[in-house]
């Protein structure tokens, strides 16, 4: 595959990852939202949630490894998981997402660790499932073979 | 090592000359004796330290493209062949032979395990146990095949 396409592969990944997280937390703000007695949301905040899920996707496929999307549940696993939430929660409080109420944001980055242990094990039960479908069609295949022989 | 078979052999005078296999399970040593009693066994020219044999093709786990030479490895051995990926593939598709990626072939038959990868990539298990990864373009085009789309 050519470097530009695997760019491009990448670079939509990324954004299918980002337009996930920002759907978490997006969830979480409205909550907060309702729970302050408003039910409209701040364009602008929004947009900071959308650039920030950019930024955090980007920082996970290129410096951490697609932590998220690793095959073993692991210590490092847990690390990644636990510096991007802080960031995340940094972040709320630095745009003032949650009107710099800091209990939110340590509420918030707790609800981001969740969010990024579902993630994984998401995945995870994905792969394992997908494994399974095609070790069946791999045996099929192969019997395929031995009926055309009988 | 395969355990000794019992060989009972009859001379008949007249008719058609016959094999009859009592097995218990089918292994691949039996499969491979009802290859060569059907004539199946499709044979190809190899070379090995300079001698030159013929090679079941179905005994090939692999091929693999290295500076422009063409290797075959079978569960225990590596050989060289004079053919190229590309004819190897137009040749023995049929054989259940699938490009892998740009310098690889595998034969399907000879995975013993497979598992889905992050990146819809696929991580296939030969059965020498050798670990061969399938990136997501040629995943696509094995998961077809596997299903019966593609050969």
């Amino acid at each position: 595959m050519s470097k530009w396409k695997k760019f491009i592969s990448l670079e939509i990944a990324i954004e299918i990852k980002a337009c996930l997280y920002f759907g978490m937390i997006l969830f979480f703000y409205f909550v907060f939202r309702v729970w302050r007695g408003s039910f409209t949301a701040d364009i602008i905040q929004m947009t900071e949630m959308v650039l920030t899920a950019y930024v955090m996707n980007y920082l996970q496929v290129y410096v951490m490894h697609n932590f998220d999307e690793a095959e073993q549940f692991g210590v490092s696993v847990i690390i990644q998981c636990i510096v991007c939430s802080s960031l995340y929660a940094m972040a709320s409080f630095f745009f003032g997402w949650y009107e710099g109420i800091k209990a939110v944001s340590a509420g918030f980055f707790l609800y981001m660790l969740l969010s990024y242990l579902c993630t994984f094990f998401i995945f995870k039960i994905r792969r394992d499932l997908d494994t399974s479908r095609l070790n069946q069609e791999l045996e099929d295949f192969k019997n395929r073979k031995k009926e055309v022989k009988d | 090592m395969a355990t000794k078979m019992k060989v009972t052999l009859q001379k008949i005078s007249a008719g058609d000359e016959e094999a009859v296999i009592y097995y218990r399970k089918m292994t691949q040593r039996i499969e491979g004796i009802v290859r060569y009693l059907e004539g199946q066994n499709e044979k190809m020219l190899v070379e090995r330290d300079g001698e030159r044999i013929f090679l079941d093709v179905c005994d090939i786990l692999y091929l693999e493209s290295v500076d422009g030479a063409t290797f075959l490895y079978t569960k225990a051995e590596v050989y060289r062949t004079a053919l190229t990926l590309a004819l190897f593939a137009n040749l023995y598709t049929e054989e259940g032979f699938f490009r892998c990626n740009k310098a690889m072939i595998l034969n399907i038959y000879r995975i013993q395990q497979l598992k889905s990868i992050s990146g819809n990539r696929i991580d296939a298990k030969m059965d020498n146990g050798e670990h061969i990864v399938i990136s997501r373009r040629y995943a696509k085009e094995l998961r077809s095949i596997l299903k019966g789309d593609g050969q």
